[in-house]
Order: structure tokens, then C-alpha cells, then sequence
């Protein structure tokens, strides 16, 4: 055994220790940031307590078991544990968290009422857990064990179902807040409803708000059924951005990969600077999967982009690149990542994508690529891959990546090409694209109407529309499928305060008008927007 | 002064943390980290009177932890990607990027076989020297030690590449 090999526990240990000025290995130093994390560690403790029936640890308790285990402490304990134990087994009330009521069969035989205890928990990192104890008496009835969960739901977050009769309780802090019965013909709600916003997507959701309706998180419940698409949603007591950010956010192609009678779990992350990050995810059925769709914070406008905007910023320090690489046809960019059922906001296919780089003294650019990953069954995803050099590190940057990448994809490299872009365009631009990301901007073509054709605009969102006017561009805002007002002209100039997020399709691409505009803005970037016909 | 056996509760605080880190490290995702947890300590629980101190609470916990995973691994019908599973969210830009980066070593973390990625999970998450890792899997401290720092080697000359 070599002496480096001997060292190796000495080195992870300060790996591990991270200790400030110890120089250590950067590779065990990832290795040990990338291990040192555990989501849902409290949740899985408490619920290990909770299963062996130990009580909730407190500061002074573990004192007491150091210094006094006396022996009746001890009988205490396993008496309360063997109780905890054998109390289940007499067919008392079970502890389950949401999760678990989704993955295990509930079944109410004839002739019994069961009482299950679930505890919802929502531990998104960072915020303090929010613990609601739901008691649920159920009667016998015709209610599958996915019917039970999203009706449960639902009637969790405000809306009882009648097809549940029983008796539900909501507690928080031990304190009962919220009851409803249900006798099978009425329902008695006994406390105020909860003060939660209603989304209603798919027959069981709600989003979580506080008193001061600022939501920091949601988490969202829903049962997937082919067809599903926003028409079908209503979200109230949202604030006006958020609600159109989330709304942006959920494309066909997220809606898409669900299956029929799926589970589906999405979560909405909200922070106080109202970033909307939106996490998806498939809990149950074949498609079981995860589709992450996030912002930044440092890298959208506060209030005014979500999620689905391609909104770069350019951050003090930074510099934005342009990459210049190409897909198959029928293939779209969107942050950088490509999707063969690409989503409502998505970078044009053959068209620059830009990248955001470090701008310090060493740090160089070396090469990009487009990098495919294939899979059986499975979407393909692309990632623009920069590598670049700063000292005697290489690093390689992904531009913006996608859903965690299955290991088994195989990865297909394409080169790209690197070129800087005008600093002077760039910045200008980038500015521009943040004021002007309230509404979508459509560019239609030279040959169509100035009237939007029908169907182009999706209902109930209004758009600035720029078509060709007395030889030069004509701005207008539309709604509701219908244009108001007057065209104005606008220049070049002014063009260029707009953000181009509009429907050019493939085949408008290399028109007259698509030059003009493509040069009026200046580096050619386009955020584009599906037509939602 | 006699040595006095930790008692449950006791071993459970102390050694909670590096296990279920451990296990999240070995799971799919963070519910079955969660039930695989919930099961290793019940195991532990129902099996504590038994527990013999010819071997550390730790290592005795990982084994059955391992085990567990065995077995987890064996019920289910179809294999998913295991490894360090991160549901955080970036809230700028420089966590973003650590972010990337981590995704980035996860994918060459996944690309290791199946036993040095365990390794790396006793270790770095379970926070088990080479000599507890040699008890629970039953080597050598020095082959522990050696494959380890292969491991090492070989994620480093991949994650450098």
C-alpha cells in the first residue's frame, strides 16, 4: 500500500471537516458536499420516532437518558415503545405520511369504519415544516384506493368531497382548526376554512399561501388524465405575475408526460422575490419521472418573468456568448436544453443560444458542444457543454441543464462554435428583454393579416403584436383574439426595447421579414413561443 | 467504571444522521430513503436486545442498513439510478452552479460500479473510516483503503476529463 493510499482516510476526513484554510483535495471536497446532503432527514427521523413510538427529542431528555438511566426510565421507555407497537396492532389509528397514503392500498372493508391518522408535512429546504395531522374516519364505500387519496386531498385543503362520508379533522399544533363532517347526504364544515388558495387542476390541489398571501411554497397533488391542459385550471388568490408565470410554466410537454390516471406530484417554489421554481413529478405509474423547471432568481426579473421566460440578465462580472450549434430538425433549444416535445418557451433550433460566463482574470473559454443523450424510451435531451480553463483547472460548465439524466444515456457530442458577441448589443439587449417581459410579443409574418389568425393568440392573454407596417414595423396589443387600437410604428431602434417572443415558426425562418427583424434586434436572439392552436 | 451499552434512544440520536445519509445515498429518491430508514431501525429496535459489543453501534447499524438495502433492492421490480439525491432548490447563481457541477459528478459517480459507489457511500455519507467500512463489509482495512483510493483516482480522472 502506497503512502497515498494510506492517507486517503486522512484526506477525506479534512474533505469532510471542510475546515477554512485547510487545503484539501477539490475532488474529495466535492465528494463530500455531493454526499453531505440528506433531503427529508427530520421528516425520516420523525417518522422513525413516531413508527417506534419514541417521543419528539428535546434538548434536556437525551441529559436525562445519559445521566439518569435508572432502570425505570428504561421500563418507561419500553413499555411506551412496546405499547406504540402493540396499539397498531390492535387495529388503532395508523401514521402515514402523504406519500405513503398514495403508494399503500387503503381499503374499508364492509361493515367498519377505519380511522387513519396521515400527517402532511411540507419540508421544502429552507423553511420551517409546516405539519398539518389530518384525522380520517371512513365508512364503507365505493372508493378505490386512488379515488380515496385525491378526494382526501381535496378535501383536505377545503373542498369535501361528498363522496366521502366520514368525519375529517385538520390539526396544527395540536390544536383542531379545521373540521368537516360529512354525514353522506350534506357536509358540515365546523371550523373556518382553511386559508388556503384553490387551484384546481386536476380534482384535487390547493397551494398553500400564509396570511399575508405570499406564497413561499406549494405543494400541489393531482391525478393526471390525458388532455389535461391549463384551460382547465384556475388558480385564485395568486398574484397576477405569479399566476401567469406558473401558467407559462406548464407546457404540453409537461402535461405530456403524464399518464393517464397518474399521480402526479408538482411542487411550486416561491421565493420572496417571487422566482418561481416549478418541480414536477411523476410519483406513481410508468412514467414515473421527474421534470425540474427552474429560475433563477439573479437571472429573472422580480416579478415581472417566471418560469418559461428566457430572460438573461447579465449579472456584473459576467459575460454573455453566443453559441452557435445546430439540431436536427424538428429539434428546439429551451435554456439550453433541448426537448423533442419542447414546451412553450424555447429558443429557436438553429439560432444562437446564449451563455452566461464568468468574466475573471485566467478564466478562458475553450471549446462548446452540444452534447445529446439518448435512451430507450425515453425523450432525448441535449445540453450545450462549455469547457473552459481558468489557471491550471479545466472546468466544464453545463449552460443550463435539464432533468437529471438516467445513467444508462449515451451521450452523442456535436461541436459548437464559439463567438463572442458586441458587449454593446449584448447589454442593451438583455436590459431591453426584462423591461419588456410583461407581455409576449408576436412577430407574424409579411403574408398574414394583420389580424392574428384564429386561434393564434391563446384566450385571455394579451400580446404585442409586430407585423409589417408602412414599410416598416407596426406595434399593437391584442387580446381576447381580437386587436385594439391602432398600429404605431415603431423603428429599429424601438424594436429593439421589445422583447421578440413570438411565433416564428420553422418554416418563417430565412423570410424577408425574419431578417429584418432578426437584424433590427441586433444579435439575432429570439425567445419564441409556441402557438397554442 | 463498568462500560455501560448505549441504550436505543441513545444510539439512535447518535447515529441517526450518518446512516440515513447513507441510505440516501443508496436510494432512488428521498421516500425510499425514508421507508428504507423507518425499516433499517426497526430492525434495529426488535433486534437491540441481541446486539452483542464485539462490534461498535456504527458499524452494527450499517450492516443492517446494507442488508436492508439488499433486500430494498431485491423487492423491487425494476431498477432505478441510485446515488446522492438533492430535491434543493438553487436560489442563485453561484448555488446554480454548484448545483451543475454536482449533477455533473453525480452522472460519473453513476458511471462507477456498483460496489466502489458503495464505498464512496461509506464513506462520504456515512462518514465510516476504512477501518469501520473493512467490519461492515467484511475486508481488510488496507484492501478497504486501497480500493478507495482507486475510487478516488478513477472518479477524479473522469470528473477532470
Amino acid at each position: 500500500m502506497s503512502p497515498r493510499e494510506r492517507d486517503i482516510d486522512q484526506k477525506i476526513d479534512e474533505a469532510l471537516a471542510g475546515s477554512p484554510g485547510c487545503e484539501t483535495d477539490p475532488v474529495l471536497e466535492d465528494l463530500a458536499r455531493l454526499y453531505g446532503e440528506a433531503p427529508g432527514e427530520q421528516e425520516a427521523k420523525d417518522r422513525v420516532r413516531s413508527s417506534l413510538g419514541m417521543p419528539a427529542a428535546q434538548a434536556g431528555r437525551a441529559r436525562f437518558f445519559r445521566r439518569g438511566r435508572t432502570a425505570l426510565a428504561a421500563a418507561v421507555l419500553l413499555a411506551g415503545i412496546g405499547l406504540a407497537f402493540l396499539v397498531p396492532l390492535v387495529r388503532g389509528p395508523a401514521v402515514l405520511s402523504a406519500n405513503q397514503l398514495l403508494q399503500k392500498p387503503l381499503a374499508v372493508g364492509a361493515n367498519e369504519t377505519v380511522t387513519h391518522i396521515i400527517r402532511f408535512q411540507d419540508h421544502t429546504s429552507g423553511a420551517p415544516a409546516r405539519v398539518l395531522d389530518v384525522t380520517v374516519e371512513l365508512k364503507p364505500g365505493k372508493i378505490s384506493r386512488l379515488d380515496f387519496a385525491g378526494e382526501l386531498l381535496a378535501a383536505v385543503f377545503g373542498d369535501m368531497s361528498s363522496d366521502i362520508p366520514g368525519r375529517l379533522k385538520v390539526r396544527e399544533g395540536g390544536e383542531i382548526f379545521h373540521e368537516i363532517v360529512n354525514d353522506g347526504e350534506r357536509i358540515v364544515s365546523a371550523l373556518p376554512q382553511l386559508k388556503l388558495a384553490t387551484v384546481h387542476p386536476l380534482g384535487a390541489s390547493k397551494i398553500l399561501m400564509d396570511e399575508r398571501r405570499e406564497l413561499l411554497r406549494g405543494l400541489v397533488l393531482g391525478r393526471a388524465f390525458e388532455g389535461a391542459d391549463l384551460e382547465e385550471t384556475e388558480f385564485n388568490g395568486l398574484p397576477s405575475h405569479l399566476i401567469s408565470a406558473v401558467e407559462r410554466a406548464q407546457g404540453d410537454d409537461v402535461w405530456g408526460r403524464w399518464k393517464k390516471g397518474e399521480l402526479v406530484e408538482f411542487r411550486l417554489y416561491f421565493s420572496r422575490e417571487d422566482a418561481v421554481f416549478l418541480r414536477y413529478e411523476v410519483r406513481s405509474g410508468p412514467s414515473r419521472s421527474a421534470l425540474e423547471l427552474r429560475t433563477q432568481a439573479s437571472l429573472v426579473s422580480s416579478s415581472r418573468a417566471g418560469v418559461g421566460d428566457i430572460v438573461f440578465e447579465q449579472p456584473p462580472g459576467w459575460t454573455v456568448w453566443p453559441l452557435e450549434g445546430s439540431l436536427a430538425e424538428g429539434w428546439q433549444l429551451r435554456y439550453g436544453v433541448s426537448r423533442r416535445d419542447a414546451g412553450a418557451h424555447e429558443l429557436n433550433a438553429s439560432g444562437p443560444l446564449l451563455a452566461l460566463i464568468p468574466q475573471r482574470k485566467g478564466f478562458q473559454l475553450e471549446r462548446a458542444e452540444l452534447r445529446t443523450y439518448r435512451w430507450p424510451g425515453k425523450d432525448v435531451e441535449a445540453v450545450a457543454l462549455l469547457y473552459a480553463r481558468e489557471g491550471a483547472k479545466a472546468q466544464r460548465i453545463w449552460v443550463i441543464t435539464g432533468p437529471e439524466l438516467p445513467p444508462e444515456a449515451t451521450a452523442v457530442q456535436q461541436p459548437m462554435r464559439l463567438r463572442k458577441a458586441p458587449a454593446e448589443k449584448v447589454g442593451s439587449l438583455t436590459v431591453d428583454l426584462l423591461a419588456a417581459a410583461k407581455a409576449p410579443v408576436w412577430i407574424l409574418p409579411p403574408e398574414s393579416d394583420p389580424l392574428p389568425p384564429e386561434g393564434c393568440l391563446p384566450a385571455s392573454r394579451s400580446a404585442r403584436l409586430v407585423v409589417p407596417f408602412q414599410g416598416g414595423f407596426g406595434v399593437v396589443t391584442s387580446s381576447e383574439r381580437s386587436c385594439e387600437g391602432d398600429f404605431e410604428p415603431v423603428s429599429s431602434e424601438e424594436l429593439r426595447q421589445l422583447v421578440v417572443d413570438g411565433d416564428l415558426q420553422m418554416a418563417q425562418r430565412g423570410t424577408e421579414l425574419f431578417d429584418e427583424l432578426r437584424s433590427a434586434v441586433g444579435v439575432g436572439y429570439q425567445r419564441m413561443v409556441r402557438n397554442d392552436e | 467504571m463498568a462500560w455501560a451499552a448505549p441504550s436505543f434512544e441513545e444510539a439512535y440520536e447518535a447515529h441517526f444522521h450518518c446512516v440515513f445519509r447513507y441510505l440516501s445515498s443508496r436510494t432512488a429518491n428521498e421516500q425510499d430513503a425514508q421507508d428504507v430508514a423507518a425499516e433499517v431501525f426497526s430492525r434495529a429496535y426488535q433486534h437491540w436486545s441481541g446486539f452483542r459489543a464485539d462490534s461498535s453501534v456504527r458499524t452494527w447499524l450499517f450492516s443492517i442498513a446494507r442488508n436492508t438495502l439488499t433486500s430494498h433492492y431485491r423487492r423491487r421490480r425494476h431498477h432505478e439510478p441510485l446515488g446522492p439525491h438533492h430535491t434543493t432548490v438553487a436560489s442563485h447563481e453561484a448555488e446554480f452552479l454548484r448545483q451543475e457541477e454536482r449533477v455533473e459528478l453525480l452522472a460519473v459517480v453513476h458511471c462507477l460500479p456498483d460496489d466502489q459507489q458503495e464505498l464512496l457511500a461509506l464513506r462520504f455519507a456515512g462518514g465510516l473510516r476504512c477501518r469501520e467500512i473493512a467490519e461492515v463489509v467484511g475486508k481488510t482495512e488496507a484492501a478497504v483503503k486501497m480500493a478507495l483510493h482507486r475510487t478516488v483516482e478513477k472518479l477524479r480522472k473522469e470528473y477532470e476529463a
